[in-house]
């Protein structure tokens, strides 16, 4: 069997648009724009997730050019990974601002963006934003990139009693984001320093932050209860679980999961 | 008898009746405090895994599949950290140039937001200590193990599980304190029988759940009720026998040495 499993779900929670959007390209293959597509087994390749915003057209447009300019100069480019990783992200963020350049209405649109490189060494990732990419292990669940949000900002303050965990929950500055691409300069990026590698078994979970509704412990939860079913039904346990809160305002939520088959 | 009377540093070294290898325990555990070569101790891992910290979780001899390999916190923080030639980042990318550009809806510009420090992970080098030991004796990380119920007879033969403090459940399902999960199916799922050590007393009692299927045994008796239980004794649940060893008892108990 070939190395990686991957599969996406999604849902749009409580609001009547989906902004996410979500991509993986083989190597060598076509870009798969997916939505919640069966699992597809490949040697590796390049993920990516983006979070949109900016009112309806805007989001989702942003994070639908966002993945496919980031897959496609994902494959154009060669190097390493992480060279590969960054021009892709550049030619994401031009991308963004070429149609901003179009239609001037579009200002403000932006994303967040996840991407992955799937390969033999491992994994690697650029991040910008606040799209969370998780790596599960035997049962744990560990946050792999920074959060550009400031969350965990608020979490500072909470743990200098500046504020409680409750108002820090409930901070609507919790989703405001210190650098997203925009198509502006990009203030903050979160790259792997260097190549993790995998065990079979692990699942890396490129998500975007309606996942927040889980606690960490929960998504591993129910990652371990899915483990054995593979990508496609941990992706939509985890969407599924988010579903069951039932939270009034639940964002967008969007997985890509990949899962070493080593 | 022999007496621990001409200890150098003697403060706590008391005098113990070594008759019995159980007996002389504390006074080798103190013994081994209070050494002056200097001692080596490994650093406690950072994040034990804390969801399933359960003492449960240390059952005999199958070991859990727990590699050396790192954990996913720990790869984690192994791909986050440089290599010795960190990767350049693209100066357009890292530059933060543009102050005077108005935010859009979502994106604060980061001037006000100090950068939190990333914490310092705990050391993950062996720390060296010299001298004498101030060895932790007061707080227990699990259930203190205060006797063993080793199988010598049936599925699972040669293995042992640890019996706890307090009561302990007899089944074959995990979920029990003494979980005899090695395919007796002879043996009821929950609780068919309960192991007690009363350490005000310092005894073990052995209690059948007559509520069960299957009638188990102590040493060929068949008991209606509570029997205390002597070293090696022998229990017969199903199909599988276990052979009883304390560890706590008359000669020893951890409240001896849990300094509180």
């Amino acid at each position: 069997m070939l190395p990686f499993e991957h599969a996406v779900a999604a849902t749009r929670g409580a609001r009547d648009y989906q902004e996410d959007a979500a991509a993986f390209r083989p190597d060598g293959g076509e870009g798969i724009m997916l939505s919640s597509e069966g699992p597809a087994y490949d040697a590796g390749g390049f993920a990516v997730l983006a979070d949109g915003m900016g009112g309806h057209a805007g989001g989702a447009l942003a994070s639908r050019t966002v993945c496919e300019e980031f897959l496609a100069a994902a494959a154009e480019h060669s190097g390493s990974s992480v060279d590969r990783l960054i021009a892709a992200l550049k030619a994401a963020n031009k991308a963004v601002a070429g149609k901003i350049e179009e239609n001037p209405l579009l200002a403000g649109m932006g994303s967040t963006l996840i991407g992955t490189a799937f390969g033999p060494g491992g994994i690697e990732w650029v991040s910008v934003g606040d799209s969370p990419l998780f790596l599960f292990r035997r049962g744990e669940v560990a946050l792999l990139n920074e959060d550009h949000s400031l969350a965990p900002e608020l979490d500072r303050m909470v743990a200098e009693g500046k504020l409680t965990e409750m108002e820090a929950r409930r901070d609507p500055r919790r989703h405001m984001l210190r650098s997203a691409v925009t198509g502006e300069d990009i203030d903050l990026l979160d790259v792997s320093q260097r190549p993790l590698a995998l065990e079979a078994g692990d699942y890396v979970v490129l998500a975007s932050d309606g996942i927040a509704t889980l606690d960490q412990t929960e998504i591993a939860r129910v990652i371990q209860g899915y483990a054995k079913d593979g990508a496609a039904a941990v992706a939509t346990a985890i969407i599924r679980a988010i579903e069951a809160v039932r939270e009034p305002y639940q964002d967008n939520a969007t997985v890509l999961v990949v899962r070493a088959v080593g | 008898m022999a007496e621990h009377g001409e200890t150098t540093a003697g403060n706590e070294a008391k005098a113990v009746k070594g008759h019995k290898f159980l007996g002389s325990l504390r006074d080798a555990l103190l013994a081994a405090g209070r050494d002056d070569e200097p001692i080596e101790i490994v650093a406690p891992t950072p994040k034990a895994s804390s969801i399933a910290a359960k003492a449960i979780d240390d059952k005999g001899p199958p070991p859990l599949p727990k590699p050396q390999s790192l954990s996913a916190e720990e790869a984690a923080r192994l791909a986050r950290t440089a290599p010795e030639h960190p990767i350049q980042r693209p100066e357009s990318l890292a530059a933060a140039n543009d102050e005077d550009v108005p935010p859009t809806t979502r994106v604060v510009r980061p001037e006000k937001i100090k950068k939190a420090d990333p914490e310092p992970e705990a050391s993950p080098r062996t720390v060296l200590v010299r001298g004498r030991q101030q060895i932790e004796r007061n707080v227990f990380e699990r259930d203190p193990v205060v006797g063993f119920l080793i199988v010598v007879g049936g599925p699972g033969l040669g293995s042992y599980r640890p019996v706890f403090e307090g009561n302990n459940t007899v089944g074959r399902s995990t979920g029990n304190r003494i979980p005899l999960d090695f395919g007796d199916d002879a043996i009821s799922n929950e609780a068919q029988a309960y192991l007690r050590y009363d350490s005000t007393d310092r005894s073990f009692l052995f209690v059948p759940n007559l509520a069960k299927t299957n009638v188990v045994s102590v040493n060929d008796k068949r008991p209606a009720g509570p029997v205390p239980l002597q070293p090696m004794d022998v229990i017969t649940l199903g199909r599988t026998q276990v052979a009883f060893l304390p560890f706590c008892g008359s000669d020893f108990d951890w409240s001896e040495i849990s300094e509180a």
